[in-house]
């Protein structure tokens, strides 16, 4: 019943419009006026009744080996649904019987001819659907069916996904050429004897983290070690992070 | 099986006539849903069956199922103008309110309306705004 926010925008659109039809309905009838969930829930009613009329008529349809539901797949439709109520005619059902002869057609039939028509408010933008009629038969492929969408068109030669320039690395490629420009900037000179792949070199620097307060610094590399050694400060006397890193060569 | 083959074309060239005549009815009728616009409009119902999966590329289908739709609605909108009316003749005569204003589609009359055509309405009794609405004003304001 309460339309959530999780709908979307079309079908609130929709659900708008069969408010006001409905609304409109009730005028016609004698209604000045309407509570707002008594209309909510006249409109919702409405929706369904159209939904159920089109399951129906869908099973019918199929049921009868087609696709496309027709005249008597509708009113076999409402006189299912009308049967809650109950119709003239309704017990001589079985079987096939005539179209003209069902009284609910009679009843729609009746609505047609005598009641003053009372037609939409407003004109309703048309929904804006692909051109069906491009698809399967223009393309002069036969078994496309019809309702297909109009087919992506093919450029060049049609082996466009082979000239593609390929510009994925595989995995191993990509992991392989951060390895080796990882390792080129760790290592300073002697770098050249670092077996390829993924083997790890001999010989690897000594790396030295101290933390805490650097205001004294007790390395005892730390003469040797300057020059490589990147000091992280910040502001005056807070942590102090030193790394040092000397060759052993 | 029939004696009398005489009587049994006479039957079956006047089943046959009787089916011409519905046939041409039936034609007439779908020529004349062109011409009428249902409150309804072709949009909504088209919208509403291609949920479902019906599938027919025919206007003059969805303009019956849209006047069906009109004639059930109006029939149950009429239904309930009933019980409104009844209702407000049932109550003291003497309150005189204009007439105009008490022709309200209610949710009373439209249960009742409703039920009738095999859908049960029910509804909250109130609504609560908050959690703590129900609550006495004690409890609440800890």
């Amino acid at each position: 019943m309460n339309q959530g926010h999780s709908e979307s925008s079309e079908s609130r659109f929709y659900s708008a419009i069969t408010r006001v039809s409905v609304a409109q309905i009730c005028q016609s009838v004698g209604y000045k006026k309407a509570q707002n969930r008594a209309l909510d829930i006249l409109s919702n009613i409405a929706g369904r009744f159209i939904q159920a009329i089109a399951d129906s008529a869908t099973v019918s349809a199929n049921s009868g080996g087609r696709t496309e539901s027709n005249l008597a797949d509708i009113v076999s439709a409402l006189e299912e649904l009308g049967s809650v109520q109950g119709f003239v005619g309704a017990h001589e059902l079985q079987g096939s019987h005539c179209l003209m002869s069902s009284s609910v057609l009679k009843g729609i039939m009746r609505v047609v001819d005598w009641n003053e028509e009372s037609p939409f408010a407003q004109p309703i933008p048309k929904k804006i659907l692909p051109d069906v009629k491009k698809s399967g038969c223009q393309t002069g492929l036969v078994h496309v069916p019809r309702w297909l969408p109009e087919m992506p068109e093919i450029t060049g030669n049609g082996l466009g996904l082979e000239t593609k320039i390929r510009t994925e690395v595989m995995w191993e490629e990509t992991s392989r050429k951060n390895f080796a420009e990882r390792e080129r900037k760790l290592l300073i000179e002697g770098s050249e004897k670092v077996k390829k792949g993924f083997e790890l070199p001999e010989k690897r620097m000594k790396v030295k983290f101290k933390m805490g307060m650097g205001m004294v610094n007790k390395s005892f590399g730390m003469d040797i070690g300057m020059r490589n050694s990147g000091v992280f400060s910040r502001s005056g006397n807070g942590k102090r992070i030193l790394c040092q890193g000397w060759n052993d060569e | 099986m029939n004696s009398n083959p005489g009587q049994s074309y006479q039957q079956q060239a006047s089943s046959n006539s009787e089916r011409h005549d519905d046939d041409a009815a039936l034609s007439e009728f779908l020529a004349s849903l062109m011409d009428y616009n249902p409150t309804i409009p072709d949009e909504l119902v088209e919208h509403y069956l291609a949920k479902s999966g019906f599938q027919c590329p025919d206007v003059r289908l969805t303009r019956l199922v849209a006047v069906a739709t009109q004639k059930f609605i109006a029939d149950v909108a009429t239904e309930s103008l009933q019980h409104c009316k009844a209702r407000q003749s049932a109550v003291v005569k003497d309150k005189k309110q204009p007439k105009d204003k008490r022709l309200i589609l209610t949710m009373e009359d439209l249960s009742k309306a409703l039920r009738e055509y095999g859908v049960n309405v029910k509804h909250q009794e109130y609504f609560a705004d908050s959690p703590s609405a129900g609550l006495d004003p004690v409890s609440r304001e800890e």
